[in-house]
């Protein structure tokens, strides 16, 4: 069908080896099924998707180097890729440079707007904000917040702080462990330092299988949903499958898409993910941020006929598609996504029951209004001198 | 055989035969242009609709960023607000009563076009509003409008620290349609509370409601999407009459408005609302997360190529038409001595036709089985859907009822609420809560041996009475309940302390070491019967809710429920079997199908369950299979489609079985009378058919057999004038009974009738008492009664008119004369509206005829059904008055009757002459061919034949004053051309010679066809006529 045409090239960027890899791997698949449905139906503009995976490595500069090299070697329209903060900031640099396209689709800490990113997954005022306020009005109001040590959690535990306290919440504690570490040391401390606190709620942004070591601990010292319950922002269908529903039924996540959804765009997604992968195989949020991504991306090339990135960029915010989560459009002012926000509790068969639901799409607001622009990046380059020029801590 | 074997020998054939080649010649370049026309056509099309769909793009963006521009603006307006100094200090204070004039200066600057403007606190209490409405002082985090638009839109605001743009619909305190744009306010970066501001819809729907460039029927349809249901934003240019259009239109994901809500963008031909087939572009409109469809009908944009097609069509009949006439000269003249030898073929032919038309017969059946399974299918999911939201709406209600408890419970245990406090908030739950109707609370020691307290808040003619107590009775019983189980639902029953008959709500809690507290929440089930009632399926479809006992709590018929009766007493009492089954099954099910066979209709009905968790109650749905969204018209091709291939079959297998391949004339003879057999029987079916469907012109308009549908009919009425902010109409009772009816000629009815209206003194001030006929050419109104109970006046009149009545007799003598008589009322400066007086009448069923007198008979007619409907008065004129808007909505009541013509003088007067002439025709043929007779004799029995057929048919032009033919006419025309026929056959058999070599041969024709032609034209005329 496309013999006579060359086609395009799209990148993937993600880590298939290393600590994110458990999450990745499964955002690769949804970004593949996405391309091979464009390409099933016709292609695009009558051409062929051409994809070209690398892989990340869970190592930030790798992923500089990679997304250097699919736009430069490969010539790739468009990259879908990255997951933690740390990667996207150092692939930001790079298609920054090259006036590039990258769809990313994880939710984040915010404090960025770049012209040349897509964000598809949730600002901070579509997760951790809502997160917090629900936790207060319904859990508690003292907090305990624990995350991984890189620039997501250091950054949403910064807004957290000011947001609990204006609503009249405490923070009673808040520790990190290094990105990918499962030193039962250092995490003992965490659980000594919870049960010292006792909190209402823990506020949990840890990323990557450091939660299995982690949630493995805390049950282990008696702490269970019932007596703290958690709120966790980077705990989907597929890391439960694998941190073991049992011990985590009845504590919370708060995303814009949950497997359990109940829409006709969800049962496709859903049925043709399982169909591609297997029946065992989970749909997760940053899963149906990618594939919803990719759609959105054709969706845009067809109405301009055009792969060129910065036409693209410029016309996305005409477009709205409608997605598993709920109808999606980008937000012209900073390429955020309006997103659904929804608060699952987890139940027995792995799958969130839905304790919240905003019923219609949050605006995007990635530089939250308790501090002002340039004061927020005052304290994102802190961070980043205080690690020594890098977006995440390595040093224990 | 070479590789072009086959080319060759049709070049030699061709070559051999002159005649056919340049028959084939002219076939070929006729196909050439048929094939010509079918591409410019087809281009044609593709360029118009691919100009619209352009066009469409661009209404839709422009329509869309108008009404995005126009949001944009009110938001940017109440940031600002929000931002402003003073409005922040005042979140800090939380002043309740506030300086206008300061608060208007502040406004007038950065938000002129402010339509109201509120402040709601952090701990969602609204503490201002410019316009103070009912919902001034309430609370959206825990009182009863939390999940009002407005109170999720608070709730979203909060939660994301952004201005929010709340979902669109009915906001309840205000009892209207409203959109609310909330914004957090920031004072010291700390978050203080969220200001509101209403957004004006009138601005908003004048943004789309704008044809212009869109031709004769394209519009900009908005919506969006609550509960799973589309709700249009602005008015529909067309109006949408039958349940079905609207089952589907709520139902439908496919439908592009519903699509455009999801998120979807797409330019296509698609179905509307409607289901029409219309050029559509929709999308979302962003920051409402609305749907827009911009669209125009496909058969607009197609009309200017339609000449192409008809002359391609034209064309393509010609083309068929030679080609017959290639093949006859073949098989005739060209290759006659073969035809002998191909009896076995022709047998396996027959076989093969056979085999073919099988399987054609199995498509069809297939092809039927499948459209009603898929619209079985389809009703499913939408009872599905509308039964288990139902349910959650009422478990909704429910919880804000056990809710009211809750916190109140809450609030005296945290000392939030003191004991001389609670009179006030008992008061408060009351006006907050609707269907709350009164509370009683005390506050007893936990051996429920001592009441120390006793609270009691009661509504009563809109004003709130307290310290109304129980009965010891009520009491006793209340607190055994209530202690047994912490909270209890009790079914509807006479309590002491509102005196009336209200559903109850217990609840009991410790509310200290010593004491516990009791809360009586007495509640009106009104509002969940409108939520059960809204989800009526048809006309033959109705709903019900039982107590877990099996008592029905609420039923179409009232006095079920009245009676207290179990759903297993109703079936007892009707001696219905089926209902039984159906009550033990309910018992046995939480959610779910039950399937059962009606004994006395033999219809198949179907049941959906759904339970509502907090009480146990069960909600069911039931309907029958004549509700099927599906059009008669589509059902009834697909039952021509599998009636065509059973003919087909037949014929075929009679062709095989008579040995018609055999050419003798006697196996032609033989199937002649076969094949004629068989057509008439296969006409009998079809005017058996059409003689017992009910077609769909009679059931236009909005039906209103019963109360509930009536209700609802009438509440939506008044919701949209509301939205629209038109003039409400004021509804007057109105019953007729019809003594008399004498059709007349000149289309016109003599009648004479009972009418009655019913009058209040307060609803009906200054409106004259006295209805209107419009369509009558001469009325005489003369006053019979009038009677009164309380302020309600009844007035009685006999009424002597005549009518004019427009009728087709097209289908004659199959017709079916709907007689409808309009009524309306003097008073046309008054938005009237005329309701049947439904409760006058015995039954309302149409088929038990009411408002017809029981004794009426009509000469010719057998009398069907009654009922009334209603109609939108299409009008193009204001009659000169201000508040009349040709644009408005307006219906009149008509009050129908269904007559049916009675056959058999049809059949004696015109049909049976009919065939005793044909008969006649036949046998002087006959005997002509076996005997040598003078042209004269036949051609004058013709003509007296002739003049017979003339006269009949002059005298049921004359019986019957229409310009249009009327199908029994086809008849005529057939005689006619038969004798046309048989006198040219006369006379060519007597003047020309050379006709004698053809003469058997012709004569063999004449006879053995004239029959299976007759029969085969009438078929083809039934079929083209009814189908």
């Amino acid at each position: 069908m496309f013999k006579d045409k060359q086609p395009i090239k799209v990148g993937i960027l993600h880590s298939q080896t290393g600590t994110m890899a458990i999450s990745e791997k499964d955002v690769i698949d949804a970004t593949i099924l996405a391309i091979e449905e464009i390409n099933n139906n016709g292609g695009l503009l009558g051409r062929h998707l051409e994809y070209m995976i690398m892989d990340g490595a869970s190592d930030w500069p790798t992923f500089a180097s990679h997304a250097q090299t699919l736009i430069t070697k490969h010539n790739v329209s468009v990259i879908f890729g990255c997951w933690t903060s740390a990667s996207r900031k150092m692939v930001k640099s790079i298609v920054e440079k090259y006036d590039h396209l990258l769809f990313y689709p994880v939710q984040y800490e915010g404090l960025e707007s770049s012209k040349n990113i897509i964000y598809m997954g949730a600002a901070p005022n579509q997760q951790i904000i809502p997160g917090a306020t629900w936790a207060l009005q319904n859990l508690g109001k003292k907090f305990f917040l624990v995350g991984s040590d890189y620039v997501f959690p250091h950054a949403a535990n910064n807004i957290l702080r000011y947001h609990i306290n204006a609503l009249g919440g405490q923070v009673v504690g808040e520790k990190y462990l290094l990105l990918g570490s499962s030193n039962i040391q250092k995490i003992n401390t965490i659980i000594a330092a919870i049960q010292e606190s006792s909190p209402d709620v823990i506020f949990n942004t840890i990323n990557g299988d450091t939660n299995i070591a982690f949630f493995k601990a805390l049950r282990q010292a008696g702490i269970t949903p019932e007596k703290i319950p958690t709120i966790s922002c980077s705990i989907a269908e597929p890391e439960l499958a694998v941190l073991g529903t049992k011990s985590m039924i009845g504590d919370y996540a708060v995303w814009s898409y949950f497997q359990s959804i109940d829409s006709s765009e969800n049962e496709h997604l859903n049925s043709s993910f399982m169909k591609r992968y297997g029946k065992q195989r989970k749909v997760s949020d940053p899963m149906e941020a990618a594939y919803t991504g990719v759609h959105l991306w054709a969706q845009t090339v067809e109405s301009i006929k055009s792969y060129d990135p910065i036409k693209v960029r410029s016309s996305l915010s005409n477009q709205s598609i409608a997605a598993a989560q709920g109808a999606l459009h980008i937000e012209p002012s900073n390429n955020h996504a309006w997103k659904r926000i929804r608060i699952g509790k987890i139940q027995e068969d792995g799958q969130f029951n839905l304790v919240w639901d905003s019923k219609k799409s949050a605006e995007p607001t990635p530089y939250p209004l308790y501090q002002s622009k340039k004061q927020w990046e005052f304290f994102l380059q802190n961070l980043y001198e205080g690690w020594g020029k890098q977006w995440a801590n390595t040093i224990s | 055989m070479g590789k072009h074997y086959f080319l060759k020998k049709i070049a030699t054939f061709l070559k051999s035969h002159p005649r056919i080649q340049s028959l084939c010649t002219i076939i070929g370049i006729l196909f050439i242009a048929y094939l010509s026309l079918k591409c410019i056509s087809f281009y044609n099309t593709r360029l118009a609709i691919n100009k619209q769909l352009t066009h469409l793009i661009q209404v839709a963006q422009s329509r869309g960023h108008d009404v995005n521009q126009a949001i944009d603006n009110e938001k940017k307006c109440l940031q600002s607000l929000a931002g402003n100094s003073a409005i922040k200090k005042l979140f800090e204070t939380k002043i309740n009563s506030l300086d206008q004039k300061f608060l208007s200066k502040i406004l007038s600057s950065a938000y002129p076009q402010a339509k109201n403007i509120m402040g709601i606190t952090l701990l969602g209490e609204m503490f201002f509003s410019l316009h103070p409405k009912k919902d001034l002082g309430t609370n959206f985090i825990n009182g009863p409008y939390r999940h009002s638009i407005l109170g999720e839109s608070f709730s979203r605001s909060i939660m994301t620290l952004t201005t929010d743009i709340s979902e669109f619909g009915i906001y309840k305190p205000y009892e209207s349609i409203a959109l609310f744009i909330c914004s957090p306010v920031f004072s010291n970066n700390q978050l203080t509370g969220v200001i509101v501001s209403e957004v004006d819809m009138v601005t908003l729907q004048e943004l789309v409601n704008n044809y212009q460039g869109l031709g004769e029927t394209g519009e900009t349809p908005v919506g969006t999407i609550r509960n799973d249901s589309l709700i249009f934003i602005n008015n529909k240019r067309h109006a949408l009459k039958r349940f079905s259009e609207q089952a589907q239109l709520i139902n439908n994901e496919e439908l592009p408005l519903y699509r455009a809500c999801l998120g979807e963008t797409k330019s296509t031909i698609s179905h509307d609302y409607r289901n029409e087939k219309v050029v559509a572009h929709w999308q979302l409109i962003p920051q409402v997360e609305w749907g827009i469809v911009a669209k125009s009908d496909l058969q607009e944009i197609t009309t200017s190529i339609k000449h192409i097609n008809t002359f391609s069509s034209c064309l393509l009949i010609v083309i068929l038409c030679l080609l017959l006439l290639a093949i006859i000269i073949n098989l005739r003249y060209l290759i006659p001595k073969k035809r002998s030898l191909n009896i076995l073929a022709k047998k396996r032919l027959l076989i093969f036709g056979i085999g073919v038309s099988t399987l054609i017969l199995i498509g069809s059946l297939y092809r039927y089985h499948y459209n009603i399974t898929q619209a079985n299918n389809n009703l499913s999911t939408y009872v599905q859907k509308k039964s288990l939201h139902a349910s959650r709406q009422i478990q909704t209600i429910l919880t804000s009822i056990s809710h009211i408890s809750d916190a109140i419970t809450d609030d005296i245990k945290e000392k939030r609420l003191y004991l001389e406090d609670i009179p006030i908030r008992l008061s408060r739950d009351i006006i907050e809560n609707k269907h709350v109707k009164g509370i009683y609370l005390d506050i007893f020691t936990h051996d429920n041996k001592t009441i120390n307290q006793k609270y009691s808040a009661i509504l009563n003619d809109n004003k709130i009475i307290h310290n109304r107590n129980p009965s010891s009775e009520d009491l006793k019983l209340w607190h055994r309940k209530a202690v047994d189980t912490k909270d209890v639902w009790l079914d509807p029953q006479h309590n002491s302390i509102t005196n009336k008959k209200n559903s109850v709500y217990l609840y009991t809690e410790k509310i200290n070491t010593t004491h516990s507290v009791l809360i009586v929440i007495i509640y009106s089930n009104e509002l969940i019967r409108e939520l059960i009632n809204d989800i009526n399926i048809g006309r033959m479809g109705y709903s019900f809710l039982l107590a877990d006992n099996g008592r029905l709590l609420h039923h179409p018929i009232e006095i079920q429920v009245t009676q207290k009766r179990t759903l297993l007493d109703v079936a007892n009492r009707i001696d219905s079997k089926s209902a039984q089954i159906l009550a033990n099954k309910i018992q046995t099910i939480n959610e779910g199908f039950i399937h059962i066979k009606n004994e006395k209709t033999a219809q198949l009905e179907t049941t959906f369950i759904t339970k509502i968790p907090s009480t146990n109650w069960k909600l069911a749905l039931a309907y029958t299979k004549k509700t099927l969204p599906i059009s008669s018209q589509k059902i009834r091709q697909l039952h021509l489609a599998i009636f065509g291939s059973i003919l087909l079959l037949i014929l075929l297998a009679m062709m095989l079985l008579t040995k018609i391949y055999e050419g003798t004339f006697n196996r032609m003879l033989l199937f002649s009378f076969c094949y004629t057999g068989l057509m008439i029987i296969s006409i009998f079916i079809m005017w058996r058919i059409v003689a017992h469907t009910e077609s769909d012109a009679r059931r236009q308009g909005v039906m209103t057999t019963d109360i509930v549908g009536l209700k609802k009919f009438i509440t939506e009425i008044e919701r949209n004038a509301q939205n629209n902010q038109q003039e409400a109409p004021v509804t007057i009772p109105t019953g007729i009974l019809i003594h008399s009816l004498i059709f007349s000629k000149n289309q016109t009815v003599d009648f004479t009738c009972y009418v009655w209206q019913r009058y209040h003194d307060e609803h009906h001030k200054n409106i004259e008492r006295k209805p209107l006929f419009p369509q009558a050419t001469k009325i005489t109104i003369e006053e019979l009664y009038r009677t009164r109970k309380g302020k309600e006046e009844t007035i009685g009149w006999y009424i002597r008119g005549t009518l004019s009545e427009q009728h087709s007799f097209s289908k004659y003598p199959f017709d079916t004369i709907q007689l409808p008589i309009i009524l309306s009322h003097q008073a046309l400066d008054h938005h009237i509206m005329l309701l049947p007086d439904l409760a006058s009448y015995a039954t309302t069923n149409p088929k038990t005829k009411p408002g017809l007198m029981s004794n009426l008979s009509i000469a010719g007619f057998d009398i069907k059904s009654s009922f009334f409907n209603y109609l939108p008065i299409v009008t193009h004129a204001t009659l000169g008055l201000d508040n009349y808007s040709p644009k408005e909505q307006r219906y009149t009541l008509h009050f129908n009757a269904l007559f049916k013509r009675r056959l058999i003088n049809a059949f004696i007067v015109y049909l049976l002459p009919l065939l005793v002439i044909l008969f006649s025709i036949f046998s002087v043929f006959s005997i002509i061919c076996r005997k040598d007779i003078s042209a004269m004799k036949p051609i004058s029995i013709y003509s007296a034949l002739f003049f017979a057929a003339i006269i009949l048919h002059r005298n049921l032009r004359s019986s019957l004053p229409t310009s249009e033919i009327m199908y029994i006419e086809y008849f005529f025309f057939y005689i006619y051309i038969t004798i046309l026929v048989f006198v040219i056959h006369v006379m060519i058999s007597s003047s020309f010679e050379w006709f004698e070599r053809y003469q058997k041969k012709v004569n063999d024709f004449l006879y053995l066809g004239f029959w299976p032609l007759q029969v085969t034209a009438w078929f083809i005329t039934t079929l083209f006529v009814f189908y």
